[in-house]
């Protein structure tokens, strides 16, 4: 008996945060941070709060509650939050993790991301985006066709719902890996506002300390190949010959450092990807695909070549370059300052392989 | 001749309304005969006593007819006289002798059909109430000559008949000898059913029971082919078999009468049933008052949305429909089979739905005492039904303090108990991999 008092007195000591009903738990589906304007509390700290419904009713139950303050710690900021609400803060469905741009632009760090990485509710699969212009208008923004509160960035980035080659997924742990990783530079995807949705078809790239760039839309969707090889995207072709999209189905590349030649380091890339044609201009059932592959070769190396001379030059290696040539060319810590040496000369070599499946007419 | 003074031979019996009396007449002599009505057969009397007596011209010549029928015994002693005529003798006090005469009224049993552990395709009836005729069951579906039948009485008053039937060849003489010995240790005064005996036997505060009450013949069979033993009890229409592990509880006999495609998933279905009657009373309480974050977002806002109606913390919803749950159960049980549906379909229905608008419980809540409900009746064997019924509650009291660890812990620790339970020398939950293919 006695040893079942001790074991019960133990477990209590594992419980956690003890008993509290859901009902009186206020759940906060995402996080804002934006730069506030007074000068001793920068952190604006802005929570979206679910109201919670009995009954699902997609673009009616997604009810929430925005609450923001200023404060000098997000740790305060939070502290401080608890006295305008009701019920406990519970952060344990936060998915949703928010910036704001003029934040990320003067520092977005470890020490910005540490009390996420510390709380023990939010999860490492947090996604992690920057909201342009502020973080608090993105969580303020109410989608039609949402089923809770922020449901609909949860679909955007986690696969679910909708799969575009523009939407750039981050994930906090992943974020916090790159922000310590030599030769591995951490990246976000920008949310922008629009009146009843949102926008996600930018990536923002850091290096480890701040946001560096904001690349296009269709640099986003380069990006997006090269970093997560992801392959329901399209490649559109359009030259004086020929004017065509390609639905790639499956795409995959591999590449290699050639230090051959000291003076000139390359990378040769080599990229594979098979697709269907999907609009077209003219039918070219019966005439010479080849050519056309070429054509489509030919553009897509240039949109590769494009994405990533503009990341060399912004000092940036999202996709990890540098992470492979430590893993290969192992040299105690020389490596990594080789590559600091190597990387703005770097030449690319790129080759495309397109293997067309078929016209996409029916004849 | 002197008149017969029935008092001085049967003391207590005399004044007993069932007792018949009478007076045979020969030329000179006369016999009496004695018997209870109650207790035998009128035609047996006719054609074992009366016609010989018509049919005889003198005493010795009716002494000889009768000698010759079956079950005639010659009373030496005078005191198993009551005794006797109570088992369905018929008494016959002639001049020189007393003789008794077995004219018992066959037994009225027959076997019903199988109502607590139903079937679809399979044998349709059960055991009855009498030793004889189930033993005959037995007998005829077990023709063996390593078939042994061993007699004897339990209970000091009752003296209930009590057969030990096990299959000679095969039979682990270990667990037999523990079982008589448990079966002489028993010292109550009246055993009337299988479940009392099956506890006499085995420790009564065990929370699982370890030996199986079945009333099917053909799970009483099977296993003896297996080599376990049977008890059979007059008086019910239950056979008691060990020894049990806990795998035995939750066979169905229909595992071995349908293909495998269909009887394996249902096997791990009553396994998934056995789990959820037994946790998610207490998972609810965990989840919802100490973990939510094991919920999808969803699931969470609704939750939390159902439950904002409800005064009272989740423990308390938990308490009150599990009570429910279990009154409708047991009055289910007692109702009469007509007014039992109606007494569920009131329960069930009307008052969860009530509970719910009335903001006593949430919606989920409703749910989870339904599966609970219903998981519970896919387990076979009634005594096991009942223990996982037991077993809920204190789980549900370890979440309520100690949360989803609470819970883990207290199935940790089932799990332990459950391991260092003996049935009859063998462990509780041992596993019999490759045993089955012999009884397919």
């Amino acid at each position: 008996m006695k040893h079942v008092w001790m074991w019960l007195a133990v477990l209590f000591l594992f419980t956690g945060c003890g008993f509290k009903d859901i009902d009186k738990r206020y759940l906060v589906m995402a996080v804002g941070v934006d730069k506030s304007e007074l000068k001793d509390k920068p952190y604006r700290v802005s929570l979206k709060l679910a109201i919670p419904t009995a009954q699902i009713r997609p673009g009616q139950s997604n009810t929430f509650h925005l609450i923001s303050d200023d404060a000098p710690t997000i740790t305060e900021a939070v502290r401080h939050l608890k006295s305008k609400v009701d019920k406990d803060l519970d952060f344990s469905q936060t998915k949703i993790l928010v910036f704001g741009t003029k934040l990320a632009e003067e520092r977005l760090d470890k020490t910005t991301i540490d009390w996420f990485l510390r709380k023990p509710e939010i999860q490492g699969i947090a996604f992690m985006a920057l909201g342009s212009p502020t973080a608090e208008q993105v969580l303020g923004v109410r989608p039609k066709s949402e089923r809770m509160p922020a449901d609909s960035l949860m679909l955007s980035f986690d696969q679910e719902g909708t799969e575009s080659s523009f939407i750039v997924t981050a994930f906090l742990f992943d974020f916090h890996r790159r922000l310590s990783e030599k030769g591995l530079d951490p990246y976000m995807p920008v949310i922008r506002p629009l009146k009843d949705t949102y926008l996600i078809d930018q990536v923002a790239v850091f290096d480890k300390e701040k946001i560096k760039a904001v690349l296009s839309p269709e640099e986003t969707r380069i990006f997006n190949e090269l970093s997560k090889k992801i392959s329901n995207f399209d490649i559109e072709t359009r030259t004086e010959q020929a004017r065509f999209a390609l639905n790639v189905t499956s795409f995959r590349y591999s590449y290699e450092f050639d230090e051959r030649n000291e003076a000139e380091p390359k990378l040769k890339m080599n990229v594979h990807i098979r697709g269907l044609s999907e609009e077209s201009n003219q039918s070219f059932y019966n005439s010479n695909w080849d050519r056309y592959k070429a054509e489509a070769e030919k553009e897509a190396a240039k949109r590769y070549a494009h994405v990533l001379r503009k990341l060399q030059s912004l000092k940036v290696d999202p996709i990890g370059f540098g992470l492979r040539y430590r893993a290969t060319h192992y040299q105690r810590d020389q490596d990594w300052e080789k590559w600091l040496s190597i990387y703005p000369r770097l030449d690319w070599n790129i080759k495309v392989n397109i293997d067309l499946l078929g016209s996409g007419g029916i004849k | 001749m002197q008149e017969f003074n029935l008092d001085a031979h049967l003391h207590g019996l005399a004044q007993s309304g069932d007792l018949v009396t009478r007076k045979l007449n020969f030329n000179a002599e006369a016999a009496q005969l004695v018997y209870l009505s109650s207790m035998c057969d009128n035609s047996t009397i006719h054609s074992t006593i009366v016609k010989p007596f018509l049919e005889s011209q003198h005493l010795s010549e009716f002494e000889a007819m009768l000698q010759a029928m079956p079950g005639y015994e010659q009373m030496k002693d005078r005191q198993q006289l009551a005794d006797k005529l109570i088992q369905g003798y018929a008494l016959l006090f002639l001049p020189r002798e007393t003789c008794a005469i077995n004219t018992k009224k066959p037994p009225p049993f027959q076997p019903q059909k199988a109502t607590i552990e139903y079937i679809l395709q399979g044998p349709q009836y059960a055991f009855s109430e009498d030793i004889e005729t189930n033993i005959h069951i037995i007998r005829t579906r077990y023709p063996l000559q390593d078939l042994h039948v061993e007699y004897m009485k339990v209970g000091s008053v009752s003296q209930t008949p009590l057969a030990i039937v096990y299959d000679h060849s095969k039979v682990n003489h270990d667990v037999l000898l523990c079982l008589k010995n448990k079966l002489q240790q028993v010292d109550a005064e009246v055993v009337q059913a299988s479940n009392q005996l099956q506890m006499l036997i085995t420790k009564r505060f065990n929370l699982l029971p370890t030996a199986i009450v079945s009333e099917r013949p053909d799970r009483s069979v099977l296993n003896l082919s297996k080599g376990k033993v049977i008890l059979i009890l007059h008086g019910t229409p239950f056979a008691i078999i060990v020894p049990s592990v806990f795998f035995d509880f939750l066979a169905s006999m229909d595992d071995l009468y349908d293909v495998p495609w269909f009887t394996r998933p249902l096997m791990a279905l009553r396994y998934i049933g056995a789990f959820i009657t037994t946790s998610l009373p207490a998972l609810y309480v965990a989840t919802v008052s100490h973990n939510p974050e094991i919920f999808r977002a969803q699931l969470a806002i609704e939750m939390a949305g159902s439950r904002a109606a409800v005064p009272y913390p989740s423990f308390y919803e938990v308490f009150f429909m599990l009570f429910l749950i279990e009154a409708l159960t047991e009055a289910s049980i007692r109702l009469p089979k007509y007014i039992g549906s109606m007494a569920t379909t009131v329960g069930g229905l009307i008052l969860g739905q009530a509970a719910q608008t009335a903001g006593l419980v949430s919606s989920i809540m409703i749910i989870v005492a339904s599966m609970v409900a219903i998981s519970n009746f896919v387990i076979p064997i009634n005594t096991m039904n009942l223990a996982l019924r037991v077993i809920k509650f204190p789980l549900v009291v370890l979440a309520i303090f100690f949360g989803l660890t609470g819970v883990l812990t207290g199935l940790f620790c089932f799990l332990v108990y459950t391991t260092s339970l003996r049935s009859f020398g063998q462990p509780y939950l041992k596993l019999f991999i490759g045993e089955a293919k012999k009884s397919r």
